[in-house]
């Protein structure tokens, strides 16, 4: 009797299991086909963004064209600022300051990819992955997806994807009780070929005053011996070193990226001249995203990311000159 | 001195070193709209108007203090506190504050259609203890928006953040505020 019980009871384990793998294993096929969605699918669409007490609305127009992404982005609030990018330049158009800057992209042509296809498979080390029923976002058919941390380290998402492109139609980000941080959602959307005129802003910048970012001023030779972060939340691994000047700081800081697949820290170091008084020093936030700025051996350093106050914290203090 | 204007926007300087900027400052036009740029960025980022009544202010109380100084950008900055219409004041201050040709009418008609967008208060986005850190943050912020788009998804969520409009300080600020910061800003 109780050997039958007790193989139930395995068989039941089993299962429990093994599904929960598949589950996993089926976030990580959908969270490849919104990645690929993004790179490949022209839409066009009104889109809202509400943190904390702030509701947006937005329109965007995505279009690609030879494996190139542009996209345009309108505020439908406010003054009407838009913003149009391609791989290597964003244009800010805000007719409310009479201005247009233009800024050069930092990162390679491709970009930097928002999920990072290669650590997909570790992703179930560090959170729950779980699909729901299907629901109906923007009049579509939508495909949830759960995506919650096992530690304090990180937030967690709750997706919902087109389901029969892939493309995101909903997000929502939370910390690690569940508490709603961000919310994004596509009210309406259309998904297929987007004329290259849809990408034209309508305030062509005409009669106002462009700032453009040098482009020298972007990247710099390495300065100094390379920091590194001792500690770091599980998972967290190096995926960029690069230096480069800070635009407003004119100065060379060296930068260092740590993400675990889906959260990404941010490690900036910069010498400081031991003169200057000390100031900012501390945690601080701007709705979901938390920076923490210390001085150590002579330098400033600055965590910032979209994650949880304790890993900036955390990260910050363990920074230090690569023995 | 591009580090020194910096650190002037990120109200790094000392009491000595920002006498010196200033009497730079109104001697250098071309390093009046770097500065122009500085905090233009950096209100962008914060997703607020330019508050350039605001800097005016800052820079008419500062030179209060050593009237020798620049007398002609005392004048001007004067001139932005004391004027009666908003809408004036806003005129006089995108002009001279961004250092570029005058563009009457464009600018004017802005005026007409949105008058508070220039004179709203510096709403801080960010919750710091630091006075003067949003800029420096800020300007991290962009950096690591290159390389981290924000909830893993899209990549259109940083530049989000620059396009929306801050509704929470809309239509706050009124021309007394303006003389409110001047004040403010000379206990400093």
């Amino acid at each position: 009797m109780t050997s039958r019980y007790s193989a139930r009871f395995f068989l039941l384990l089993f299962l429990l299991f093994s599904g929960h793998a598949v589950a996993a294993d089926d976030v990580r096929a959908w969270l490849k086909k919104m990645h690929a969605a993004a790179q490949r699918l022209d839409y066009e669409g009104v889109f809202v963004h509400q943190h904390g007490n702030q509701l947006e609305a937005m329109r965007i127009v995505h279009k690609v064209e030879k494996g190139m992404v542009r996209e345009r982005l309108i505020s439908l609030n406010g003054a009407p600022r838009e913003i149009v990018r391609n791989e290597r330049e964003v244009l800010c158009y805000l007719p409310d300051e009479n201005s247009v800057v233009v800024e050069h992209r930092k990162t390679d042509d491709k970009g930097f990819p928002a999920i990072m296809p290669e650590r997909l498979a570790e992703l179930g080390g560090y959170y729950t992955m779980q699909l729901g029923r299907t629901e109906r976002v923007a009049g579509r058919p939508a495909q949830p997806l759960s995506i919650q941390p096992r530690d304090g380290f990180r937030y967690g998402y709750r997706l919902w994807a087109d389901h029969d492109t892939g493309l995101l139609l909903k997000a929502d980000l939370m910390d690690g009780k569940g508490k709603l941080l961000e919310q994004f959602m596509f009210t309406q959307i259309q998904i297929g070929t987007v004329p290259a005129s849809a990408l034209q802003p309508d305030n062509p910048g005409k009669g106002m005053t462009w700032y453009r970012e040098g482009d020298a001023a972007s990247s710099a030779e390495p300065g100094g011996r390379p920091w590194t972060a001792v500690r770091l939340p599980k998972g967290f691994k190096l995926a960029r070193q690069v230096w480069r000047m800070v635009p407003m700081r004119q100065k060379k800081v060296e930068h260092l990226v740590y993400s675990d697949g889906l959260a990404t820290v941010s490690v900036f170091v910069e010498k400081i001249d031991p003169s200057t008084k000390p100031g900012m020093e501390g945690l601080s936030n701007m709705g979901a995203v938390h920076a923490y700025v210390m001085r150590a051996d002579g330098h400033q350093v600055t965590t910032v990311g979209e994650v949880p106050a304790e890993t900036v914290t955390l990260i910050a203090k363990s920074v230090g000159p690569m023995r | 001195m591009k580090e020194k204007l910096s650190a002037f926007v990120d109200n790094e300087l000392d009491e000595l070193e920002t006498r010196r900027l200033l009497t730079t400052l109104a001697a250098d036009e071309a390093l009046r709209a770097t500065w122009g740029r500085y905090h233009l960025i950096g209100a962008m980022l914060r997703r607020e108007s330019i508050t350039p009544v605001e800097v005016a202010a800052r820079v008419a109380a500062r030179l209060d203090e050593s009237p020798s100084v620049a007398r002609p950008l005392a004048r001007i900055a004067g001139q932005l506190a004391l004027a009666a219409s908003v809408a004036a004041v806003a005129l006089v201050g995108v002009q001279w504050w961004l250092g570029s040709q005058p563009s009457p009418t464009t600018t004017v008609a802005q005026n007409t259609t949105q008058p508070v967008e220039y004179l709203r208060a510096s709403g801080t986005r960010w919750n710091t203890q630091q006075p003067g850190a949003e800029n420096t943050l800020n300007a991290f912020l962009v950096e690591h928006n290159e390389f981290a788009p924000t909830s893993g998804v899209g990549g259109m969520f940083p530049y989000v953040r620059v396009v929306s409009y801050d509704s929470r300080d809309a239509g706050r600020v009124t021309p007394e505020a303006v003389t409110g910061t001047a004040a403010s800003d000379s206990k400093r």
